[in-house]
């Protein structure tokens, strides 16, 4: 496996983070009148480009909805929600759509692979469906990244978990999206893939300079970012510099869970 | 299990009214033909009653002859005859009655042959009342010889008022009349269909019989005797039982509702063949549909074999799924099925087949049928996915099953090739003549498809990854994902296209025998017709032009030659048979029959022309002698006086040619089927067709016709044909399209959450719907280049085995062919649309959070 380090290419961590993404005044509330549950309160956040952000909390507390409509999977009740510059209230399903696959990149849970697709096209899937052609060189240092050049033909079927895993953060790197959402990526591996994916995550930020933010309810997990944003009945409720899992877990305890 | 498999289905509502609706659509196809059947059958034998209502006797002459068809071809009884019956002790009455072809001249001075079950009949008024089914509404009875009177229905349909004149058509010139009074059948205003002209007994015969004579002679009986009785006595008195037939009421009653039974019969199974071709297309979306939702289902029904519930269990519950859906849809199919009989008979009637209506009859064996046939087609389609559905393992609930089988063991290729070995063989034995040719290949051609169906999966990869190159060209990733999907369950795409691929091979093979036939009469006629003009009937077998006209014809300066075509039912070795008659002396100037030996101007008198191919398969040459049974003057020797090459031009498979003498001595009624006409050297064609015209006028029922518009009208009746079996199949492509959809609708709800990936990562809504669109382009496509590959197949083994009988090469046109692949792809275009839009529409968020 080569280093990230290695690439004379790789872009220095910002000095001056400029914002990726942020929420303004973000709310989402599900249903109406006396029985509307509240998603998210008034959330502001922002997400400082070249940066690692974990977001935590327990369930129910909102996370996933907040990534959802970071990402324009989803749509906000109220407030706001950037891109870079765009402000994603504004956009149409047809832009919300061109705007994930030209300038997000996504890794889930489970599910993160066409299965007809083989490891490289899935890879290049946002790029070829947006009929582009994936710069070659980039291309290749991502396939060495996540170091499964040998296996670039193969189906997902024909990979193990981890090994998918590592095709769908490819996926998420190959298109230099300003923004990488991940959904508990580490959710369905064991601890050994679990660890190599958040290594690979972290360096992608650390030396590529690539912006990643990932829900996750574990600890160990969250130890790995810059930072960890803690929610709770869809409100801010804390953040943690430079976290450990200790620190993490203390932290999560307080919430009386 | 009742309560599982009532929430199974009502969970599961879309899919199986999908399913159902491929049941329903061919039991309704089915109930429809026999509604429609039943409906017809009613209303005739209703007319049989009334008709025959006051009549104890009916004399005829014995039929002499029978045509192709069956029908029986019969002289007429002299008025001495009728003067004998009446004389008969018993007797109260009896009359003579004619009922002959006629043709009413319209508005546009043109008089359209008569078709179907319809047309113009031409009548004596009897004016004993028991005697005949009519009855005078208004005005009064023909008395003179140029009065008439119609049926009350076409005199309100043709606004007529007493004393309008018509002008008929029988024998002879046109013949104005004036309509001096209407008449009513029973209690109704006509017979559904047919227009009734009657006239007085003088004018009936000089019209459509000949003079003192007398199609029939119906007999009211005093009441001292028994119609048996009398019938027995009019016997006697007639002597000569050979030469007459005298039925009572009542048996000839019986005689014409079982002539009509068989008739229906035929017609019956005509359309049920395509009703069952329909449910045989519906067997498969059926199976497809129960194999998709059973392995979808695959960890329920583990978990219910965890639980503790036997194999036997769940096989019954699904089981009893399909009885429900095969109830359910049976039912509504057979409601449904009354609407298809009134489309059945738009259907026939945009062809030229009008078909009489009466009140719907619906018979309890069309509901027990519709019922029977439904259900158990139904559940035998789900029989075999129930019995895989209860091989799923208990423990298989305890992960994540692996839905995709490969669909190319060995096995299964052995086991194809085998079933498509065994269809091919006897498709071929059947077509060589080696047993009973229609078990043999009816048999071939079900084994065949069933052979390549279960070769399907085996094929559907290559034949997905050849489809689907092009289209991955054309549209990239989202061509590329179709090719994939269709590529990743080849046991559902090739089910799917096999679907579509039955309804596509009967098309194409009806569309290639109907062109290679087309070619080889069209080539036949360019080598034969050498006349500039035909005067055409438009008749082929009762009626036509009057011989009157040939004079008329050759009278003018500016033709050159002109020869009548008649032709007549005849046997010839007990055989039915046809023989047509020219002018053998003319005939060379308008037509080459290509005379291979001895000459066509000797074909006169006691002599005959054979066709070569005939003559040579008889062993007879120039000079031999064969026997011609004619219904007028019974067995004539003829000699053979020339052998020909091909029929005259529009007598296609009369092998047997008599000069018009020869044809005036022994058949009674001459009518010219239609006229060859050379125009003179020098004459333009501008000026021909003029000088043609001005005869014209005078002879209502004839259309002229120049060789392009000749060839055509004989071509254009194997269109009329091809249309109707193509509207006939269309419903089987139908139910091919909604498996299609169905499959599809399936297909997206299992990767919902793929599609939700797609969509998340930046696939537009566009392009899904274009990737769902592609792949059922596919599927169509496949069926389609199976179903062509099965219809040259069978059509090149049928066309070459009976090639050594009429020289007919097959034809694979390239147009229409290409026109059925347009439209397979449209039409998977089309079944696309839901499934895409669904697709299309699904809810990002609640496909990928659904972990």
């Amino acid at each position: 496996m080569t280093l990230l380090s290695d690439f004379p290419g790789a872009a220095p961590p910002a000095a001056e983070p400029s914002v990726a993404a942020r929420a303004i005044g973000a709310t989402k509330t599900y249903g109406k009148g006396e029985g509307a549950v509240v998603a998210l309160d008034r959330v502001d956040v922002a997400f400082a480009a070249g940066e690692f952000t974990a977001i935590m909390g327990p369930s129910g507390s909102g996370k996933s909805t907040l990534m959802h409509c970071l990402a324009g999977l989803d749509e906000l009740t109220s407030g706001q929600v950037l891109i870079g510059d765009v402000d994603l209230t504004t956009l149409n399903d047809k832009h919300l759509t061109l705007l994930r696959r030209d300038k997000v990149g996504f890794i889930f849970q489970a599910y993160n692979l066409v299965p007809t697709l083989t490891a490289l096209e899935n890879i290049t899937l946002p790029m070829d469906l947006a009929g582009r052609k994936p710069d070659q060189a980039w291309l290749d240092q991502v396939v060495d990244t996540i170091g499964l050049r040998d296996r670039l033909k193969h189906r997902p079927s024909e990979l193990s978990g981890g090994q998918q895993q590592r095709v769908a953060v490819g996926r998420a790197l190959a298109g230099r999206p300003e923004i990488i959402f991940a959904d508990e990526p580490t959710g369905n591996l064991d601890s050994r893939s679990g660890a190599e994916i958040l290594d690979f995550m972290r360096r992608a930020v650390r030396e590529l300079g690539q912006t990643i933010v990932m829900v996750t309810h574990d600890p160990g997990a969250a130890s790995y970012a810059d930072r960890v944003v803690f929610l709770a009945d869809g409100r801010i409720v804390d953040e943690i510099l430079h976290p450990t899992a200790a620190a993490v877990l203390d932290r999560m305890k307080t919430f009386g869970r | 299990m009742f309560k599982l498999t009532w929430k199974g289905l009502w969970a599961h509502k879309l899919r199986f009214a999908l399913t159902g609706l491929a049941v329903i659509l061919g039991v309704a196809f089915m109930a429809g033909t026999q509604i429609l059947t039943d409906t017809m059958g009613k209303t005739f034998d209703g007319i049989f009653e009334s008709a025959n209502q006051g009549v104890d006797v009916v004399v005829r002459r014995a039929a002499a002859v029978k045509s192709d068809f069956g029908e029986e071809v019969r002289e007429r009884v002299d008025t001495a005859t009728l003067a004998k019956i009446r004389a008969v002790p018993g007797v109260d009455a009896a009359a003579g009655s004619i009922q002959g072809q006629a043709a009413l001249v319209g508005p546009d001075g043109k008089a359209d042959a008569a078709q179907g079950f319809g047309g113009v009949i031409g009548a004596n008024w009897v004016e004993d009342q028991r005697l005949n089914p009519f009855t005078i509404a208004t005005g009064n009875a023909p008395r003179s010889p140029d009065d008439a009177v119609i049926d009350q229905a076409t005199f309100d349909r043709d606004h007529h008022v007493l004393g309008d004149t018509i002008t008929v058509l029988g024998k002879g010139a046109p013949r104005p009349l004036t309509v001096v009074g209407t008449a009513t059948f029973g209690d109704v205003g006509g017979l559904p269909g047919v227009t009734l002209v009657g006239v007085t007994d003088a004018t009936a015969q000089e019209l459509f019989a000949e003079p003192g004579t007398y199609d029939s002679v119906v007999v009211a009986s005093d009441g001292s005797v028994s119609a048996d009785a009398l019938s027995a006595r009019i016997s006697t008195t007639l002597g000569d039982d050979a030469k007459f037939e005298v039925l009572t009421g009542a048996a000839d009653t019986a005689k014409s509702k079982a002539d009509l039974e068989k008739g229906l019969g035929f017609f019956n199974t005509f359309l049920m063949a395509f009703a069952y071709i329909a449910l045989f297309v519906g067997m498969f979306i059926i199976y497809n549909t129960f194999s998709i939702v059973v392995a979808q289902r695959a960890k329920d029904m583990a978990m219910l074999r965890a639980i503790g519930a036997s194999r036997a269990q769940v096989v019954r519950s699904v089981v009893f799924e399909s009885v429900a859906v095969g109830v359910i849809a049976s039912a509504i199919g057979l409601a449904v099925g009354v609407l298809m009989s009134f489309g059945l008979r738009a259907l026939l009637s945009a062809v030229g087949l009008e078909v009489p209506s009466g009140p719907i009859v619906i018979t309890p064996s069309t509901v027990l049928t519709a019922f029977v046939v439904g259900t158990a087609i139904t559940v035998a389609s789900a029989l075999w996915p129930a019995v895989r559905s209860s091989r799923v393992k208990p423990i298989a609930a305890l992960r994540d099953v692996a839905i995709d089988v490969s669909g190319s063991s060995l096995a299964r290729t052995g086991a194809g090739l085998a079933v498509l070995g065994l269809g091919v063989a006897s498709f071929a034995a059947g077509i060589l003549g080696a047993g009973s040719a229609l078990v043999l290949i009816g048999f071939g051609t079900v084994a065949t498809i069933i052979g390549v169906f279960v070769l399907g999966p085996v094929l559907a990869i290559p034949l997905m990854h050849v489809l689907g190159t092009p289209i991955q060209k054309i549209s990239g990733t989202t061509g590329r994902l179709a090719r994939e999907n269709a590529k990743r369950n080849p046991k559902r795409t090739s089910a799917t296209a096999s679907a579509l691929m039955i309804g596509v091979a009967l098309v194409g093979f009806i569309t290639i025998l109907a062109s290679s036939t087309k070619e080889s009469i069209g080539s036949t006629l360019s080598k034969s017709l050498r006349a500039d003009y035909v005067v055409a009937s438009g008749s082929f077998g009762n009626g036509g032009l009057s011989p009157e006209i040939e004079a008329d014809l050759s009278a003018l300066p500016e033709v050159a030659a002109v020869s009548p075509l008649r032709s007549s039912p005849v046997e010839v070795s007990d055989a039915s048979s046809q023989v047509a008659a020219v002018d053998t002396q003319t005939i060379g100037q308008v037509a080459d029959l290509g005379v291979t030996a001895g000459r066509l101007a000797d074909v006169s008198g006691a002599s005959v022309a054979v066709e070569d191919r005939k003559a040579e398969h008889d062993g007879l040459a120039v000079g031999d002698t064969i026997t011609m049974t004619f219904a007028r003057t019974g067995p004539v020797e003829l000699t053979v006086r020339a052998l020909i090459d091909r029929p005259p031009p529009g007598a296609d498979g009369v092998v047997y040619v008599v000069g018009l003498d020869t044809y005036e001595a022994n058949v009674t009624d001459q009518f010219d089927r239609q006229v060859f006409v050379k125009v003179a050297d020098g004459v333009s064609p501008t000026q021909g067709k003029a000088a043609l015209d001005t005869v014209l006028t005078r002879w209502p029922n004839g259309t002229l016709q120049d060789q392009a518009a000749f060839r055509q009208s004989i071509t254009g009746q194997i269109d009329v044909i091809l249309n109707l079996i193509y509207g006939l199949l269309g419903l089987a492509i139908v139910i091919a399209l909604i498996g299609i959809a169905n499959t599809l609708a399936l297909s997206v709800h299992e990767r919902r959450r793929e599609l939700g990936l797609l969509r998340a990562v930046g696939m537009t809504r566009p392009q899904v719907r274009s990737a769902i669109r592609w792949e059922s382009v596919m599927i169509a496509l496949m069926g389609t280049f199976l179903g062509f590959a099965l219809a040259v197949a069978g059509s090149w083994g049928i066309i070459s085995a009976i090639k050594g009988d009429s020289p007919i090469s097959l034809v694979v046109p390239p147009v229409q062919l290409t026109v059925i692949v347009v439209l397979a792809s449209v039409a998977g275009v089309l079944a696309a649309v839901g499934p895409a839009r669904r697709a299309a529409k699904l809810d990002i968020l609640a496909a990928i959070a659904s972990h």
